[in-house]
């Protein structure tokens, strides 16, 4: 539902979600940035499937903050430590939140309608070219994984857990570095050979209509109601 | 005048045997010249050369009559040749074809309208008409080579530099790459090992080997 809208407008609403979210530090506008992160995900049309995977990989990272923040050593023990339990429910919140609404928000559009719509909001020329690189090469690296995976497991190769195994594993994962090397250098003198300067010149347009500016109006104003929340409550 | 002229051009990797000693050729307007040899003899590495991409050890390299010799000459100069890499990946790399057939004419600074009239213009003659939406690494291994070429001629290049363009073609795609490479008016510098293509597209065939080309067979299609 809202992959329609322009790739602009649901950008600078993730851009602007996000600092009022950082901003946050009362408990009612927290909850009320989490529900923003579902209600995003409600209208996103994005199935609990998709998310799940990506939500446990952002709340993985965050378990290390709770098997750290909450626990105060006293006398050779650990102690729970209740203002640090506060401070990683703050940024299990925050981040979760965040995570949601970008992900609502961003995963209907393809890269290049971001890249594109960066560019609009006139980044840096080496950014844009980081970006653009980084999306193209994570697919020539997964396709050069697949190819060299295929061509062991064709050989009759299955993974054991055992010393040979991790050196095969090694010697894999310093092939798709080199060769993904050599094709980063042959991708670049492509590219000079087609006249490029380090910058990335635009084709496609997006087109800005009503129902984006009637997005874009909403939520500018219930974030100035979030943010309005944390400076007068 | 001569669009490519190269004067006793010699090169070695590190380590290993000179590819050539003393190398000279010209490309004239209107020659169709196809480098036959082995793999390994240096096809490739004399048109990373040509473009400036590999420093050679000695020689000169004239493109367009002007002398080339620091990479700026080169970047210059090496827009007004249309370099098709051997493997049409390494090209590709928008996501769209029209963006990427397009990424040429915009670095030459023509206008969105300009390259966009350019690039379906290139796709129509390669015979890929109303491929301008569709995913590049979605397409086949012989439209992806007729979309690499599409998009160096979209840039109107005065010449070609087409290493192994018939590589993992089928029939077909042979087929469409031989009416395409005919249809688009360029004179080119062709690398190949097998001989038969290179008889059914060039005007002439030079060897590549044992130190220096050998202009050894004339054939006229």
């Amino acid at each position: 539902m809202l992959t329609g809208f322009d790739p602009r407008a649901k950008l600078l609403i993730a851009f602007l979600f996000s600092i009022i979210t950082v901003l946050t530090n009362n408990k009612p506008g927290l909850g009320a940035c989490l529900v923003t992160g579902l209600a995003g995900f409600a209208l996103s049309g994005l199935t609990w499937r998709r998310l799940a995977p990506r939500l446990a990989a952002v709340n993985f990272f965050l378990i290390l903050t709770w098997l750290t923040l909450p626990w105060q050593l006293t006398g050779g023990y650990p102690h729970f430590y209740p203002p640090g339990a506060w401070l990683a429910l703050l940024i299990t919140v925050k981040a979760n939140a965040i995570f949601l609404l970008w992900m609502s928000l961003l995963a209907g559009s393809p890269a290049s309608d971001l890249l594109h719509a960066l560019a609009h909001f006139h980044l840096p020329d080496k950014l844009l070219a980081l970006f653009f690189l980084f999306e193209r090469y994570i697919y020539l690296l997964s396709d050069e994984y697949r190819r060299l995976r295929a061509a062991m497991d064709v050989r009759g190769f299955q993974p054991r857990l055992n010393q040979r195994t991790l050196r095969v594993f090694s010697q894999l994962a310093g092939a798709i570095l080199v060769r993904g090397f050599d094709r980063s250098q042959r991708v670049y003198q492509a590219m000079l050979c087609r006249g490029f300067k380090g910058t990335f010149y635009l084709i496609s347009h997006f087109h800005w209509s009503g129902r984006d500016s009637r997005l874009l109006l909403a939520s500018l104003l219930w974030l100035s109601a979030l943010l309005g929340w944390e400076i007068f409550a | 005048m001569s669009l490519i002229a190269v004067e006793n051009l010699n090169f070695a990797y590190p380590g290993r045997p000179s590819l050539w000693r003393n190398l000279n050729f010209i490309l004239a307007p209107g020659q169709r010249i196809g480098l036959w040899g082995s793999n390994g003899c240096g096809k490739s590495t004399l048109f990373n050369i040509l473009m400036g991409l590999t420093v050679p050890q000695s020689g000169q390299i004239w493109l367009e009559g002007r002398l080339c010799v620091t990479p700026a000459d080169f970047a210059r100069q090496r827009t007004r040749l249309g370099y098709a890499f051997q493997d049409p990946d390494d090209q590709l790399f928008c996501s769209t074809v029209l963006e990427d057939v397009a990424f040429g004419p915009l670095n030459l600074g023509h206008s969105r309208e300009e390259a966009g009239r350019l690039s379906s213009q290139a796709l129509a003659v390669f015979g890929l008409g109303g491929f301008e939406k569709r995913i590049t690494y979605h397409l086949s291994g012989g439209e992806k080579r007729l979309a690499s070429l599409a998009a160096v001629w979209a840039m109107q290049p005065q010449a070609l530099l087409l290493d192994e363009p018939h590589v993992s073609l089928d029939e077909l795609g042979l087929k469409n790459l031989k009416e395409a490479l005919r249809a688009c008016g360029l004179p080119w510098l062709m690398a190949s090992h097998d001989r038969a293509f290179l008889e059914s597209t060039c005007n002439q065939i030079w060897e590549v080997g044992q130190g220096e080309i050998n202009a050894v067979i004339s054939c006229f299609t």
